[in-house]
């Protein structure tokens, strides 16, 4: 609505008028102005929808509509700020093309794979569904079906879609985007400490006096953040800041010390820092003997590719990635004094001054230091290594768990750390850092889940870009896609990921509010509900969980993710899915569907309607006829008490804005791993890093390795990737609010000018970016927030009409599975 | 408020000769390209708008956007171009609308002599916007058309 | 912000709002004379009270318009109660200002 000046000059003057006479104005004509006129909005807490902060937002509600949004004031988190995407979270749902109606190829009234999207029922959405994963198990079994989920899941999402995969189809095909995300952040602290998620928390922003951002652009890839930290810095002036990174952005302008290196080279300034700290004495000797050990991790392990390639056959370790054997400080000692200034000079491409002014942070035993990393260090072919390497660093120094001194890897999607890793939606995971292939793990998992032993499948699946190999290569075939839009995230897109999609033996379903690239690529797309138009749970970075209540009404027929998992899996009864040995060994679960022996279990289903809260609506309850979320979060929950994770009431996380856990009576665990702030840790042990079952961390020796790929005569450039402040991943969302489209409307190619120069191209010029593996066209940008150095090229990936994932290489981390998105060589020509 | 105005009729005016003109130059953003391995051409860099005039906000705690470009304004440890015009102290000389009084609260709601270190970056959250025309309609709706019993 | 460009000249507008007390009974008739001045909206009506919202070009109009109601029969005082001019006020489709803080 646009109301002329005019029309608001008229209700305030009546306004003024009818005040003063004591008359009540008639609805039209009242004040226009907000604040207490503004009668009828319905205010409640929600978590922001996009990055891994966790930021808490109020949700303002009229007649069933988001109409207004701010940061919430009484969020530790934010304190009532929000970045802009935060501050226009009010419009994310309202793209006019939101999805409200099944779709599914047809020709003739029927399925085709190379048919057009016609609108059907749920009903025969699900019997086409039903029909092609019945057709896939019997001729291939479980491990043809597959799951491709996301952080951005709810937790209770998470959790059914875990359930419903690993314990009723009996697949451990289940993989989240977070592969493509947190997977080496997750590795390293299984590696380093044998429990996930960060000893600190976001409190250390207001007592650290050094930050080290490593790889990380937190001024737009975690505004809010940024913000802490820009505070403590302004503040107090002794604060320094330091920020590495492959090109310079607008984390730089805070910089008091500035780091471009060449990429992939992260791994010898770490080493570097260490012999540094060696050499300097500025090893915590007493705190080393206590609580850490040194370990030799394999090295040539390899790049993650097809395990014909060249580069896997050559490696040594390529089948042993992950193995390691105990050393000792000495040894650990000559194996960084290789790391010599001189050396590492040379390799980076960063002055030994510069060098040794990060060593000093870390060195001076005054300073508490805050390491800060996230894509960068994630997506990296040696991204575990990366991790461990700061770890390191922190545990030479001691300088850990404690208010100001925290290695903090930072979550890139909101519920990467609560739903996706803590539930156990990985290929080889469980709920609270179980694994499949440990029988243990498997039989505490089938007890809680009230399932009989040997339900659950031993091999881990496949991971994210494994699921895009098998679907190309055939072997897996029938495929559920859920938040996420991995047509346009994943690598090497063209070769690996669309002939998958759209290979005749394969199905693919693909739930969203929008109509996306992937669904585009789909054979069933299912319209989902998104936010607060479903009850959800999101745990953020700092291991802190919050929930937010159903606020309004989803489009159309769209459902929720939780309804479309639980409804499914109606649709099989055991007999189908599970093997005849293990229902004769256990009779009493013959001839029930999924539903039954997954929710309708006792615990699921325990809390009746009468538990939810009048004032909210909640769709899936009414649907299933019990309080579904809550069941879920109970039953999960159980996963984690006693060990380490324990998790508040359901009824607390409605009240509160949020808790970081372990929660145990009722208080939040700010610190891990350090007497005073954590329950787990003993008062006479100071500090027990109780993950491993020595109490120790280790510190592990782990080389620089080159890239999988680098530029070469040809493919002259390195080719970095990433995100805008203004966007949300792949822009499903944040393209469909005008103000954030106008304010970033297309990816362009920042390069330096002398690169576009040297090629006859100039700002603006309209280019061809190329690798081995695909090109797309672009612009060229010379200027503004992104200034790469010679050799250099950063492509935002949120726009589908520059797929930059045509170029990117599927090499991942050959330990942690993820994709290094970072670094590959393209060529750029003019068109 | 002459000045002010004046210019926003004019934009307002170019605004509706135009969207339909701009709308097909750009790219399909939101879907990709069909069939997928395909590239199209790419829209020119689209600039930012710039005198436009103040907006109006989609709901009052909405961070205005930045009417005007803001190319080459330096935001560093050092310099904050935005705050040579919109700090308290400069506003009367500048004309510029000065920077809300929550941007001099700190982290507890105390209020400080300056602007706050936490709202020292101010692109955070206030955008510039560019002549590019959204692909896609937004249906959001104005909580006054539901206050003035519209809706 | 730059130097505008000089756009059409915009006549000004006074917009103002009275309270009228009058017989409730002769209500229907004075909010009929109010009306045909021209530039009149009746914005609240309550027994034996109106909220009048004027719009003129001109200042004088306003007066007069003032004047005329106080005048009428059955009317014991129009007061006036606020007053705003805004100059080059354009046509609707304007977007609307914000006039307090940015």
């Amino acid at each position: 609505m646009k109301l002329s000046r005019r029309d608001v000059m008229k209700a305030q003057a009546a306004s003024v008028a009818a005040t003063a006479a004591g008359i009540a104005l008639p609805a039209g004509a009242q004040p226009l102005s907000g604040g207490k006129e503004a009668v009828g909005i319905q205010w409640s807490k929600a978590a922001c929808r996009f990055c891994g902060t966790g930021c808490s937002v109020m949700v303002g509600v009229q007649q069933d509509r988001v109409v207004a949004t701010h940061g919430d004031t009484q969020s530790e988190v934010n304190r009532g700020l929000n970045c802009v995407k935060g501050y226009f979270l009010s419009k994310i749902m309202y793209g006019a093309d939101r999805l409200t109606r099944p779709l599914l190829r047809m020709r003739d009234g029927e399925y085709a794979k190379d048919g057009d999207f016609e609108e059907v029922s749920w009903e025969r959405a699900f019997d086409e569904m039903e029909r092609q994963w019945k057709r896939v198990l019997r001729e291939k079994g479980p491990t043809a079906v597959g799951m491709f989920g996301s952080g951005q899941w709810t937790v209770w999402e998470g959790y059914a879609a875990a359930k419903l995969m690993k314990a009723g189809l009996r697949s451990n095909n289940l993989d989240p985007n977070a592969r493509h995300c947190m997977a080496s952040a997750v590795a390293a602290f299984m590696r380093t400490f044998g429990i996930d998620e960060p000893m600190g928390c976001y409190d250390d922003f207001e007592a650290a006096d050094a930050f080290v951002l490593w790889g990380s652009n937190m001024a737009e890839m975690h505004p809010i953040l940024w913000t802490r930290l820009t505070d403590r810095r302004l503040s107090h002036p002794h604060v320094r800041v330091a920020v590495l990174s492959t090109f310079t952005h607008r984390s730089s302008d805070l910089a008091d010390i500035p780091i471009i290196f060449t990429p992939g080279t992260d791994l010898a300034i770490a080493n570097y820092i260490a012999n540094y700290l060696i050499q300097n004495d500025a090893v915590d000797h007493a705190f080393v003997e206590r609580h850490t050990g040194f370990w030799l991790g394999n090295t040539d392990i390899g790049y993650g590719l097809r395990p014909e390639h060249e580069l896997e056959q050559r490696a040594a370790n390529a089948g042993d990635p992950g193995g390691m054997q105990q050393t000792d400080f000495e040894t650990y000692k000559a194996f960084v004094a290789d790391y010599t200034r001189d050396k590492v000079e040379a390799l980076t491409g960063v002055s030994g001054d510069r060098l040794d002014q990060l060593a000093e942070l870390y060195a001076d035993p005054d300073r508490k230091v805050m390491s800060l990393w996230t894509m960068g260090f994630n997506q990296h072919t040696r991204g575990v290594w990366a991790n461990q390497l700061v770890y390191n660093l922190h545990l030479l120094t001691g300088k850990i768990s404690e208010p100001g001194n925290s290695p903090f890897s930072l979550t890139g999607q909101p519920s990467a750390c609560g739903t996706a890793r803590e539930v156990g939606t990985f290929s080889h995971r469980l709920p609270a850092d179980m694994v499949v292939a440990n029988p243990e793990h498997r039989a505490l998992a089938e007890k809680l889940w009230k399932l009989p032993p040997g339900t659950i499948p031993e091999t881990p699946g496949y991971h994210a870009v494994l699921q895009d190999r098998k679907l190309k290569d055939g072997e897996l075939n029938a495929y559920w896609v859920q938040v996420n839009n991995n047509m346009q995230a994943a690598p090497n897109i063209l070769n690996e990921t669309y002939p998958g999609y759209r290979n005749p033996e394969n199905f693919i379903v693909v739930s969203d509010a929008y109509p996306t690239v992937t669904t585009s690529a789909a054979d069933l797309i299912l319209p989902t509900a998104m936010w607060v138009e479903k009850e959800g749970a999101y745990g953020n970075a700092e291991r802190r969980t919050q929930f937010w209540h159903q606020l309004v009404s989803a489009p159309g027929e769209s459902r929720s993710d939780l309804w479309q998992l639980m409804e499914f899996s109606k649709r099989f009864t055991t007999d189908e899915v599970w093997p005849a040995e293990l229902l004769d060994a256990n009779p009493e679960y013959k001839g029930r569907t999924l539903f039954e022996v997954l929710f309708a279990n006792g615990q699921v289903d325990a809390y009746g309607l009468e538990e939810l809260d009048p004032k909210h609506p909640n769709d899936e309850s009414h649907a299933f006829g019990f309080y579904v979320q809550k069941g879920l979060f109970e039953e999960y929950a159980s996963f984690g008490r006693g060990k380490a994770h324990d998790l508040a009431s359901f009824e607390t996380y409605h009240e509160e804005r949020g808790l970081r856990w372990p929660v145990v009576d009722g208080k939040e665990t700010k610190w891990r791993f350090r007497a005073g702030y954590d329950p787990y840790v003993k008062a006479e042990e100071g500090v027990e890093f109780y993950g491993h079952a020595d109490g120790r961390a280790r510190i592990m020796a782990l080389p620089y390795e080159p890239p999988a790929e680098s530029p070469d005569e040809e493919y002259d450039l390195w080719l970095v990737t990433g995100r805008v402040l203004e966007h949300w991943h792949s822009g499903s969302m944040t393209l469909r609010v005008p103000e954030l489209y106008k304010a970033f409307p297309g990816a362009r190619c920042f390069m330096h000018p002398l690169d576009a120069q040297e090629r006859g191209l100039r700002r603006g010029s309209e280019i061809r970016i190329a690798s081995r593996r695909g090109e797309m066209v672009s612009r060229v940008e010379t200027r503004g927030r992104n200034r790469p150095p010679r050799g250099v090229v950063f492509v935002p990936w949120f726009d589908a009409s520059q797929l930059i994932n045509k170029c990117t290489l599927d090499a991942t981390d050959p330990i942690s599975k993820q994709t290094d998105f970072k670094k590959c060589a393209v060529k750029v020509l003019g068109v | 408020m002459r000045a002010l105005l004046t210019a926003a009729t004019l934009v307002a005016f170019v605004a509706v000769a135009l969207p339909a003109a701009l709308a097909q130059r750009d790219a399909p953003r939101l879907t990709g390209n069909d069939p997928l391995p395909s590239s199209a051409s790419v829209p020119s860099l689209a600039e930012p708008v710039t005198d436009r005039g103040r907006q109006m906000r989609n709901y009052p705690e909405q961070p205005p956007v930045i009417p005007h470009d803001i190319e080459g304004y330096q935001l560093s440890l050092q310099t904050n171009t935005c705050l040579t015009c919109h700090r308290r102290q400069y506003v009367e000389a500048s004309g510029a609308p000065m920077v809300s009084v929550t941007h001099y609260q700190d982290r507890d709601g105390q209020m400080l002599a300056e602007v706050s270190g936490r709202r020292y970056f101010c692109t955070q959250c206030h955008v510039t916007q560019s002549g590019a025309q959204p692909l896609v309609e937004n249906l959001f709706i104005d909580m006054l058309e539901f206050s003035a019993g519209r809706k | 912000m730059a130097e505008p460009s000089q756009g059409r000249a915009g006549a000004a507008v006074h917009i103002s709002s009275l309270i009228v007390y009058l017989r409730p009974e002769a209500a229907e008739r004075v909010v009929a004379a109010i009306l045909a001045l021209g530039g009149a909206e009746i914005a609240a009506r309550e027994a034996g009270k109106l909220v009048v919202v004027l719009e003129a070009e001109h200042e004088g109009v306003l007066a007069d318009h003032l004047t005329k109601i106080n005048l009428m029969p059955d009317v014991y005082v129009a007061a006036l109660v606020y007053h705003q001019v805004e100059e080059a006020v354009a046509e609707a489709g304007n977007e609307c200002e914000e006039r307090h803080e940015a």
